[in-house]
């Protein structure tokens, strides 16, 4: 599977009559997006608003993150699943705009619940130092639900994590919308000369280089793996490509990353470029979700590190997704993968608040090589803003998001990135 | 100029003299003795033990004040820094030095240094607060720990950023400090991964803790003729909590009498957890203390008897010592008492 990656370096967003790139301007019909995303009955309204770097806007609400792409050339398109049909991706041309990101934006609806819910960008200031989407221009789509799917009832939160049927029903429609946009905005990109064409193969190589293989942990809140949304305790394999090409998007909350980050997976890209030349990378391997007993837990770590048995590695790089349970099966993954001969490196973020708080819910000794990611719970103070968007008050906890802010870094989207992109780190005294 | 310390030792190492004087109440020599010297050696002229003061081990664990006399005399001396012990594994010893350099911190301002066994409880109480080098179990590794100890103390105080505890030697503390890497931490990770797997040396930017591993008893012999007492950490108290357990963050464990009882009603028996939903236990408190079944295999004779009290605390967001601290409290008495099992119910 060899897929070349194109990237248009946009420079300027333009609101225009027609969604174009000219030259290294994106010029986006604002009005034109919005009727695409109320062909979704879901929505009542949308807004679609253009904002740049240094502007002083603080977004709240914001839900998905996605970058504009589109296949140029190769098997199937952008967003399997949801923009085009479920066949595998990876392969072919992929053009992408660089540069701009599209994002989802919208308070809660009724039966949704609020719980790790809240992410929020800074246009300017500190926050826009932090989160990297304060650093994109950003086409935000401000979304507005069609109430008539809210029958009386639909407040009711039965689920605590996911909330109820509707909520999550309308959830997708917004990603839906998301990933829509996104693909629209990337087609513009169809035929023009990229500034940069990367290309992402695992082709044979030295057998003597180490085999390594990457395990990406996903908790309760899965993702959607080509539209398909189930929790995976016994893992399932992926092409690096796939992410590339927008096969795993990210259900829009949990503070766990982004499809934009899934697209521009900074661990998969720094795998696939050592490739034939300091490893043997050997694809990834995506496990975890709801497992609720100890014997959950050890089916799913001896299926996970089996995998990786069988796949004969010597190495994984592994990611995981600290805080809760599932802490459980991924130490334990760990200890198998370690006592077979495999050797690991975790990516981790701290949950943990004060020195009596190791931070780890759970720990192996076998866990020796640790790369501290940053700190969810680390605080973060963020100016005044001129304009706000999405809204005047965060949710869970409810407080005015008009003023200056002090909040936990995991509300600052993507200043903590499961996947390694930030530099956020903290040394342990 | 040399900053002024001060040294604190228990009786034996001040050599007034072993366990039968470990009532010895404080006192103080002029300069560095014993241990001090090497010590002493190890500051070179970066720092002057001024004094070393000592007390018995009994008696500074003991007698009321006897901590705030010990930091009085400390106080004389005006010293910069003070260094305590090392104790090795010596708990009574490591909680003196634990305390007479809180103490004299806080009064006197001082950057002060100990030096425990990383199993040493005391090392537990005081991590979090003190920097205290690693050392080893006994006084045949005084010499290793002496130097640590007067370069950690030296680094502190001249306010130099310290390394990794690992590096620096030092019980880590738990503290976190926030920064921003050079490099993201995708490309780390490749760096670290490529280091493992090709054999060179490597280091984790976060160690995992230390969790002391608690070896399963062997089966109970004769469970026909044994004693059986029931703990559990569900929360479980008398209806509206007369003796105000915690709901998380439990400072103490409760005893409940349940002598001739065959069963807890609801109407006078509550869970006050935090950490779930307690609906089911409070509609039936067996869901989380089985005492209608453990009778039921008394009558039987699967089991000799009950004992007649039950232990509870509330397991919610506890702190590991304090857990720790109930664990030993219970064991002890429970062993007194000639229990020979005991059924946990966590939640």
């Amino acid at each position: 599977m060899r897929l070349e990656i194109g990237t248009m370096n946009v420079r300027d967003v333009e609101v225009g009559g027609r969604t174009e790139l000219r030259d290294h301007t994106l010029v986006v019909d604002v009005q034109e997006l919005r009727r695409l995303v109320l062909e979704d009955q879901h929505f009542a309204d949308a807004q679609v608003r253009v904002v740049k770097p240094g502007e002083s806007v603080r977004i709240i609400h914001a839900l998905d993150v996605v970058e504009p792409r589109w296949k140029v050339a190769g098997p199937g398109g952008v967003f399997p699943g949801f923009v085009s049909p479920p066949t595998t991706v990876g392969e072919g041309r992929t053009n992408r705009l660089a540069g701009v990101a599209v994002v989802e934006v919208g308070a809660p609806v009724p039966g949704e619940s609020t719980v790790f819910r809240e992410r929020l960008i800074d246009m300017a200031g500190p926050g826009a130092e932090l989160s990297p989407f304060g650093r994109t221009f950003n086409v935000v789509l401000e979304l507005t639900p069609n109430m008539a799917f809210f029958p009386p009832g639909s407040e009711i939160i039965k689920d605590f994590l996911t909330g109820g049927p509707e909520s999550n029903e309308y959830n997708r429609a917004v990603q839906a919308a998301g990933l829509k946009i996104a693909a629209h905005l990337g087609r513009t990109a169809r035929e023009a000369t990229p500034d940069d064409v990367e290309r992402f193969e695992l082709a044979p190589c030295d057998p003597a280089l180490p085999r390594v293989v990457c395990l990406s942990q996903e908790v309760t809140l899965t993702p959607f793996i080509y539209g398909v949304r189930v929790s995976l305790p016994l893992g399932t394999m992926l092409h690096p490509n796939e992410y590339f090409d927008g096969a795993v998007v990210r259900w829009n909350r949990g503070y766990i990353g982004s499809t934009y980050r899934e697209q521009n997976h900074p661990i998969l890209m720094e795998l696939c470029r050592r490739h034939g030349r300091d490893i043997d990378f050997l694809g990834c391997i995506e496990f975890g979700g709801v497992t609720v007993s100890a014997a959950d837990k050890e089916a799913s770590s001896s299926s996970v590190s089996k995998m990786a048995r069988l796949l004969r590695a010597d190495a994984a790089m592994v990611i995981g997704l600290n805080g809760s349970n599932h802490a459980v099966d991924l130490m334990l993954t760990i200890q198998k993968l370690e006592r077979a001969g495999i050797k690991t490196t975790l990516v981790y973020n701290d949950v943990g608040e004060g020195p009596d708080d190791p931070g780890f819910i759970f720990a192996v000794p076998e866990a020796d090589a640790i790369v501290s990611s940053g700190s969810r719970g680390q605080l973060v103070t963020l100016p005044k803003p001129t304009t706000l968007i999405g809204g005047d008050r965060l949710v869970d906890p409810d407080i005015d998001a008009r003023g200056e802010l002090t909040v936990p870094m995991r509300y600052l989207y993507g200043a903590i990135d499961p996947n390694g992109s930030s530099r956020l780190t903290v040394r342990y005294e | 100029m040399a900053l002024r310390a001060v040294h604190y030792l228990n009786q034996f190492f001040a050599g007034i003299g072993a366990e039968d004087k470990a009532d010895t109440p404080p006192g103080q020599r002029e300069g560095a003795i014993g241990p001090g010297r090497v010590l002493q050696q190890a500051f070179g002229d970066r720092a002057q033990i001024v004094a070393t003061v000592y007390c018995g081990d009994n008696h500074a664990g003991e007698k009321p004040g006897a901590i705030d006399a010990i930091v009085d005399l400390i106080a004389a001396h005006r010293p910069d820094v003070v260094v305590t012990g090392p104790a090795f594994s010596a708990g009574r010893y490591g909680w003196a030095c634990g305390e007479v350099a809180l103490r004299a911190r806080e009064r006197l301002g001082a950057t002060v240094v100990s030096g425990m066994h990383v199993d040493n409880a005391a090392a537990e109480i005081f991590r979090t607060k003190l920097h205290i080098t690693s050392t080893q179990k006994t006084a045949t590794g005084m010499a290793d720990a002496v130097q640590a100890m007067a370069r950690l103390a030296l680094k502190l105080a001249a306010k130099s950023p310290l390394g990794p505890p690992a590096e620096e030697g030092y019980i880590p503390t738990g503290r976190r400090v926030f920064e921003t890497a050079s490099r993201p931490a995708a490309e780390r990770a490749m760096e670290m991964l490529l280091r493992k797997v090709r054999g060179e040396p490597y280091t984790t930017e976060w160690p995992v803790p230390r969790y002391n591993r608690v070896a399963a008893a062997p089966p109970l012999r004769d469970p026909a003729h044994a004693t059986i007492a029931l703990i559990t950490t569900g929360g479980l108290v008398p209806r509206g909590n007369p003796d105000r357990l915690e709901s998380g963050y439990a400072t103490k464990w409760l005893r409940y009498s349940i002598d001739g009882a065959d069963a807890l009603p609801p109407s006078r028996w509550q869970s006050v957890h935090g950490g779930f939903n307690t609906t089911r236990i409070n509609e039936d408190p067996h869901r989380v203390l089985p005492l209608d079944v453990a009778r039921e295999l008394e009558r039987e004779g699967v089991i000799g008897r009950l004992h007649p009290e039950f232990f509870s605390t509330t397991g919610n967001t506890s702190v590991i010592p304090d857990m720790r601290r109930f664990a030993q409290e219970m064991g002890r008495e429970l062993k007194a008492a000639g229990v020979d099992g005991v059924i946990l119910t966590s939640t």
